[in-house]
């Protein structure tokens, strides 16, 4: 009996010592009560969730000073210090969304980002690769989103009225310098790099981040893969040549090497080509690519690629278009980066690399000889500090060096000059993201430039906004100042040029709702000190100047609708208006890659019953501008318009239990001519006319075929 | 009288230093456990993560309260119906998935429901995901056996990894059937280690069993 009256007096001591409470209401900042938050005193046991009033009662027989926190997911956590006495507390609790919550404002002027990680993104890798149309090669598949031109002849990205050398690619934030194959004119190139070595793309077609440097118009933006999930050796057989690859897998390491061979000519053999191809293209090519983690999130690196092609066409000659020169076309190239990234603590990331890039073209046009070497490298490191979980405070520098070098023989050899240069570019940025609240963000940066070689330095403020007006939608501005070193060729034979300079204005409005995108945007560009010159290759310095200017403005145009089962498509539609005046322009007027209007609808049907996932990509693109000598008026003729359908359908199986792809796709499936313009004689023929011809896609239609196998 | 001193003795030794230490920690541990077993929608779950969360936010070298914590959001997501919400309750379980591997990175159970919430993430986005995250929880499920090939937890999942496959990509019932065979043996067999040591997934496995298997039991 005692026993039991010992156990009830110490329940009832537990009980007496046990009589604090503290208890209130959890609401959001609109003053709705919070459901489910966990309310308790830091290390300890005593705590409460609240009820559906958003109601707390805790009992505690803590005494002293404690912190009372509150967490709930979604929201930032609270903490409070209390000095707990005898009396009871009440304490009403009003918690803030977290900045980094589902539906809180991102900055999405100019940028379409393609991730599988972040939720607030439009795009997925995948889509890149199953593009109809885009044959795994990311500016094709790039190329299907606002604000791009289609032009068939070059293959590369021309954004919002920018030359395709205004778009700069970076990988892992290093600047890559030739992200396109090399190709003969009038061969659309292909870029360079796999879209499997991805897992983010951020495209910017305007007002990125002062992170990026020496790009006027636009930042192609690409993430490597970190460390793959197994080892795996995948073979690929396509009606164009064969590869090999096999990645091994340790614990916290992976190497990957890879071997590609490519020829055309069995192809070119089977389908008629327009082109009088005297070696059709070929070549091999090798990847590398190395991970190591250093520690929870330390991580190592290293990619590298080398390859060389050859190839050799009859192509029509410069000063006379009925005459036809053999053009022949060797090149080498290597580009290897080693990047390093980690965490200092909690609050202080740094990210460093280094970068080298070879590429060698050899021309020989009808037996006179072109050398082209490029030689850069580039140093760069950079730091995010943490400030809060609303502020962030990035910097960093980088050294890009830069060697080019052009050697002309002619046949006789009675001409044999060499032309080259080196510049080092230095170049320093800080910038602050803010998310002062979970309806508003603002971005602000400062980057600065100096290249040695021409002597000349650049300030380039940039700021972002974006604003949330609704649960869905939300307003974006961007304004941004962009410099970029006048083009190499240009760098040949003078140094007496200045950085040419762009200013962009971005206006944006961004609606998801139940799996649709909606998006507009508007956009002024103001080009000035575009490089101008007389005819390029005169070595006469003073034939080149930074007079030339231009504007660019436009409405770009995204939906795309992902609701269905199985069923994804999207359309972009945009409008442009631009002129500029630069390189050998006789006056100012729309650039050749230019269509005013420019249409691609893409469609992607997965079908379970029979595993495979069937593409269609339509283009549409108004009619470009070409030179007409015979016109008074400076490129005022237009080509007529452009329209591609392409198909591709790809069919998931096995093959000897190894999992296996079988890809096949047709470009402009139902043949429709194509043309991209005209190219005339420099001068007229005894009858007083120019002699032109049409330049036009290598066959009506592109087949492809590919077996890709994972062992 | 004496047994009942002893007693007496024993309790106001365990209430005095024990009291704020282990036999609390067991007592409410095993309470909340029983609690957990009987959590059917996303209130329950949410107020047991939030118990465990203040465990382990105590008890800084236990991995069980940060194991179930993590388990508690990984069955919100699964009840939950917007994509969105399913990704930050996977996000939140991560987190503690995070600190129970860096108390205890061996142990096999905490690598399970790694592969678990691979699983979560794959079903928001089947397509996007599958390829990647179903290697993930492959591998993770391949640490899980190397620390305890007799958990039966990884051949049950292994199983569920290979019945959402496609069978293009090598899944599908016939496929996984023998693994779902396997965890049944295993979790017959299975004595827990520990009276907190996870005990779900046997009866979801037999039902698996019946339903793609055509299993007598």
């Amino acid at each position: 009996m005692k026993f039991y009256l010992i156990l009830i007096f110490i329940a009832l001591f537990q009980f007496l010592s046990a009589q604090v409470e503290i208890s209130g209401k959890v609401t959001d900042r609109k003053g709705e009560p919070l459901v489910g938050v966990n309310i308790y005193f830091d290390g300890t046991y005593d705590g409460a969730t609240s009820d559906v009033e958003g109601d707390f009662k805790i009992l505690t027989s803590l005494t002293g000073k404690q912190v009372l926190i509150a967490s709930f997911v979604g929201y930032k956590t609270y903490k409070q210090e209390f000095d707990i006495k005898k009396t009871n507390i009440v304490n009403d609790i009003e918690l803030k969304e977290s900045s980094s919550s589902l539906g809180a404002v991102v900055i999405t002027a100019g940028s379409f980002e393609a991730s599988d990680e972040k939720k607030a993104v439009i795009f997925k890798p995948l889509d890149i690769v199953t593009t109809a149309g885009g044959l795994a090669d990311i500016p094709s598949a790039i190329n299907t989103l606002p604000g791009t031109q289609t032009v068939g002849e070059e293959g590369k990205l021309f954004v919002r009225g920018g030359d395709s050398y205004e778009t700069q690619t970076f990988i892992d934030g290093m600047i890559v310098d030739n992200p396109y194959e090399s190709t003969m004119p009038d061969i659309p190139s292909r870029g360079r790099f796999s879209p499997f070595l991805f897992k983010g793309t951020i495209f910017s077609s305007g007002g990125y981040s002062a992170e990026y440097g020496q790009a006027l118009s636009s930042a192609l933006i690409l993430q490597t893969n970190d460390l793959p999930t197994e080892s795996v050796t995948s073979l690929s057989f396509m009606s164009v040549g064969a590869g090999a690859a096999h990645t091994k897998k340790w614990d916290k390491t992976s190497l990957a090497l890879s071997a590609d061979y490519f020829n055309l000519g069995p192809y070119f053999a089977l389908i008629n080509q327009e082109f009088d191809w005297k070696e059709s293209p070929n070549g091999i090519g090798s990847t590398l690519t190395f991970r190591q983690k250093t520690d929870k999130d330390g991580m190592i690196k290293v990619y590298g690629q080398a390859g060389s092609g050859k190839s050799k066409l009859k192509y029509p000659g410069y000063y006379d278009v009925s005459s036809t020169n053999t053009v022949e076309l060797k090149d080498d190239n290597a580009y290897i980066n080693a990047t390093y990234r980690d965490m200092h603590g909690e609050k202080l990331i740094s990210n460093g690399g280094i970068s080298f890039t070879y590429n060698a073209d050899n021309f020989n046009v009808a037996g006179d000889k072109v050398k082209e070497n490029t030689m850069n490298s580039q140093l760069r490191y950079n730091m995010t500090y943490l400030l809060s979980d609303d502020i962030q405070i990035k910097f960093g520098g980088d050294l890009w060096t830069r060697n080019y070098s052009q050697g002309y023989k002619n046949q006789d050899l009675t001409v044999d000059v060499k032309s080259e240069f080196s510049d080092n570019i230095v170049s320093a940025f800080a910038e602050s993201e803010w998310k002062v609240s979970k309806h508003f963000a603002v971005r602000a940066g400062l980057r600065s430039e100096h290249s040695g070689y021409i002597n000349r330095s650049s300030l380039a403020p940039r700021v972002s906004l974006a604003y949330k007006t609704g649960d869905n939608s939300q307003v974006s501005f961007a304004y941004g100042n962009f410099y970029q070193s006048p083009q190499k060729n240009y760098l040949l034979f003078t140094d007496n040029l200045n950085f040419e300079s762009a200013k962009h204005f971005m206006l944006n409005y961004q609606l998801v709702k139940n799996k649709r995108t909606f998006r507009i945007e508007a956009y002024y560009k103001d080009y000035d000190r575009l490089v101008k010159y007389d005819s390029l290759y005169k070595p006469d310095p003073a034939s080149y100047n930074n007079n030339g200017t231009g504007y660019a403005r436009g409405i770009d145009l995204f939906w795309r609708d992902n609701s269905m089962n199985n069923i994804d498509y999207w359309i972009s539609y945009s409008y442009i208006d631009t002129e500029r005046n630069y390189q050998d322009f006789l006056s100012t007027a729309t650039p050749i890659f230019v269509s005013d209007h420019n249409l691609s609808v893409v469609y992607k049907h997965f079908i379970p019953k029979i595993a495979s996932q069937v593409g269609l990509t339509y283009k549409f693109a108004s009619g470009r501008p070409y030179y007409n000598p015979e016109n008074p008026e400076y490129l005022a003729d237009r080509t007529k318009t452009y329209n591609d359908l392409s198909f591709n359908i790809s069919y998931l199986t096995s093959l000897w239990d190894n999992f296996t792809i079988v890809y096949f796709s047709v470009g402009n499936i139902l043949g429709l001519e194509q043309t991209f313009g005209y190219r005339y004689s420099l001068n007229p023929d005894s009858s007083g006319n120019y002699e032109s011809y049409e330049i036009k896609p290598g066959a009506k239609r592109f087949v492809f075929l590919g077996v890709f196998i994972s062992i | 009288m004496r047994k009942a001193l002893l007693l007496i003795t024993m309790m106001a030794f365990m209430a005095g230093s024990f009291a704020q230490d282990e036999s609390e920690y067991m007592m409410v541990m095993v309470k909340q456990k029983k609690s957990f077993k009987m959590a059917r929608n996303a209130n329950d779950f949410q107020n047991l993560a939030n118990s465990f969360e203040r465990i382990a936010n105590a008890e800084s070298d236990q991995w069980h309260p940060l194991y179930y914590a993590a388990l508690c959001y990984v069955n919100m997501s699964f009840v939950n119906n917007d994509n969105g919400k399913k990704d930050e309750y996977l996000d939140k379980a991560q987190t503690y998935i995070d600190k129970a591997l860096i108390i205890y990175p061996d142990e096999s159970e905490i690598h399970v429901l790694q592969a678990l919430l691979y699983q979560g993430k794959i079903q928001i986005d089947p397509a996007g995901r599958g390829m990647t995250y179903s290697m993930k929880a492959n591998e993770s499920l391949g640490k899980a056996k190397e620390y305890n090939v007799e958990n039966p937890r990884v051949y049950y999942l292994l199983g569920m990894n290979v019945l959402h496959t496609p069978e293009a990509f090598g899944g599908g019932p016939a496929k996984a059937c023998p693994l779902f065979n396997t965890a049944h043996e295993k979790f017959r067999a299975h004595k827990p280690e520990h009276v907190l040591s996870p005990t779900w997934g046997g009866e979801r496995n037999q039902t698996l069993l019946t339903n793609n298997c055509g299993s007598k039991e």
